[in-house]
């Protein structure tokens, strides 16, 4: 692979006796983070987010924290609910790019370029006032004194256009009066912005229930079924198309809100199609809006902030480290003295070197009750090896990396599109199940699905006459 | 500067962050001409303000996303050529 474009190629076809056929090439550059090999810890955190657009907060919380897991380093409760803050926004904005850009663009609308812009600079203006007194978001940040005033007024400059734009009423309104598919289709029909439209043409049309794939929810994943498919020969073709216990699964904001009312009562209704997978993602907007003042609040008070340490199904939590740091004399990871045993205990044990900053996305709305965590195996890291899972805007972001003598030895990150976007998985597997309509027709639900879906890269999809002759 | 390889002659990145230069604009748009190596394409500025011939943004699906500085795009675009000349080693 010699191209960095990044770009998804699906194609649909027609099979001669009857019914849909897909084919989804990748040349998405999985292996960029072998880079910063050889590289020093601190030059990685500082470097490695610029590689990334649409995800670079996750990028960036992902790879200080796998960092500081390596190094044996404990963030304090503050930078963690800092990092939480930023991701938990990064996702908002990410959604509403998909709101405000993409789906009026569905609708044949002009995208809402001046809403999109005042949110990209409430994202940078909260960024700001978080780093006020220390990055949170670099290695070796000893303390945070953030600029509360100008964060809270960044958050409440996005809800003010989630709310103008999107939702037409402030967000834990929205959570109150959409409880299920009916209310859900009332608001529809009687708000005035581009999400509404979008969601009443789907179901207009009859398309609210297509694209159903019967791929599962990714598991919780543990620091030992991490390790095993991170480190090693078969790492690199985990990263490029993962498999989770021999079959594919979906990490996205619709497995992350299955919990929430009307995701659930909507694939009770129309199964994980369409419409439900559309839902979703106003829900999740919604949630982490509402939710933010009580994020703020926390970071104020240096505690733990809302939804610490409480699970739910699907893929676990927003952000959860493992490290492997070793106490042998002579051999440390950040290139220092060694300090006894070479490997660090990991997972719920409670050892000092695990670092367990989780917490589920739910607002104080939710009325699904914290499940307990279902248990994990976990296992000793290697000396030196530091795992970071970030709930990021599409799902799942995975970062490993090996320090060995103040060195990057490896870095391997696993991104939620090679899940989602697996050739067998949610989305090839809910493309074969559209309608052999015309090719126009075709064209428009295949693209509705797959912007649902959300590939972290541009997409071409052609709808082809005969099977791909290289895919059979 | 131009890029070290010719990974650039097909298309801009999307999932990577690749910073393109400003080389015309057409403030009546919002609209921009960028260039990444031998590569030019039109971009909307509706996302960033007070965007000047020369500067160095970060371009996603047709928009521009920010401004960095040239040493910033210097530095990116080095690891992107690294990352790059890795992929097909």
């Amino acid at each position: 692979m010699n191209d960095l474009s990044g770009r998804l190629r699906i194609h649909l076809y027609r099979r001669p006796g009857g019914g849909l056929a897909v084919t989804i090439d990748s040349s998405r550059l999985v292996g960029a983070s072998r880079v910063f090999i050889g590289k020093g810890p601190a030059e990685t955190v500082a470097r490695l987010p610029s590689l990334f657009s649409v995800c670079a907060t996750a990028q960036a919380v992902a790879c200080v924290s796998a960092c500081e897991a390596a190094l044996g380093q404990t963030p304090s409760v503050t930078l963690r609910d800092a990092r939480r803050l930023l991701v938990e926004v990064e996702t908002a904005r990410e959604h509403l790019w998909r709101l405000l850009l993409d789906w009026p663009g569905l609708l044949g609308e002009g995208p809402r370029g001046p809403a999109m812009a005042r949110v990209m600079g409430a994202c940078v203006q909260l960024r700001s006032a978080l780093a006020a007194g220390g990055d949170p978001l670099a290695l070796g940040t000893p303390g945070l004194q953030p600029d509360l005033a100008a964060a809270r007024l960044a958050l409440t400059a996005l809800a003010d256009v989630a709310t103008a734009q999107v939702l037409g009423q402030a967000p834990p309104d929205w959570l109150a009066a959409t409880p299920t598919a009916t209310e859900l289709g009332h608001w529809a029909a009687t708000t005035d912005t581009p999400a509404a439209r979008l969601l009443c043409l789907v179901a207009s049309q009859g398309w609210s229930a297509m694209g159903r794939s019967p791929v599962p929810a990714l598991p919780p994943l543990s620091s030992t079924a991490l390790e095993a498919r991170l480190s090693g020969p078969g790492a690199d073709d985990f990263i490029t198309a993962p498999l989770w216990a021999g079959a594919p699964a979906e990490s996205s904001p619709f497995t992350r809100q299955s919990g929430q009312a009307l995701v659930a009562d909507l694939t009770r209704e129309q199964g994980n199609g369409l419409l439900t997978r559309l839902a979703a993602q106003l829900v999740e907007l919604a949630v982490i809006l509402a939710g933010l003042p009580l994020r703020l609040a926390a970071l104020a008070a240096g505690e733990a902030g809302p939804g610490e340490k409480t699970g739910r199904e699907g893929d676990g939590e927003d952000i959860r480290v493992w490290g492997g740091q070793g106490r042998e004399r002579g051999n440390r990871a950040d290139g220092g003295e060694r300090r006894g045993e070479g490997v660090g205990a990991v997972g719920e044990t409670g050892h000092p070197a695990n670092v367990e900053v989780g917490g589920a996305l739910r607002s104080a709305l939710a009325d699904q009750a914290a499940r307990p965590d279902p248990p994990l195996t976990e296992a000793s890291l290697p000396y030196g090896v530091g795992l970071a899972q970030v709930q990021a805007a599409r799902g799942l972001l995975v970062h490993r990396v090996a320090i060995q003598a103040g060195r990057v030895a490896d870095y391997r990150i696993l991104a939620p599109t090679e899940w989602n976007f697996h050739p067998q998985g949610a989305a090839a597997l809910g493309l074969v199940t559209l309608p052999d309509a015309d090719d126009e027709t075709l064209q428009r639900i295949g693209g509705l699905f797959v912007t649902a879906l959300d590939p972290c890269v541009a997409y071409d999809l052609r709808i082809m006459p005969e099977p791909d002759r290289d895919h059979p | 500067m131009r890029p070290r390889t010719a990974l650039f002659d097909r298309d801009l990145p999307m999932c990577l962050a690749v910073p393109a230069r400003v080389i015309a604009l057409d403030p009546a748009t919002d609209m921009a001409t960028v260039a990444l190596g031998a590569v030019t394409k039109e971009i909307s500025l509706a996302l960033v303000e007070n965007t000047e011939v020369g500067d160095y943004v970060l371009v996603h699906v047709g928009y521009a996303l920010g401004r960095i500085s040239p040493e910033e795009a210097e530095r990116t675009l080095a690891l992107i050529a690294a990352a790059g000349d890795l992929a097909a080693a």
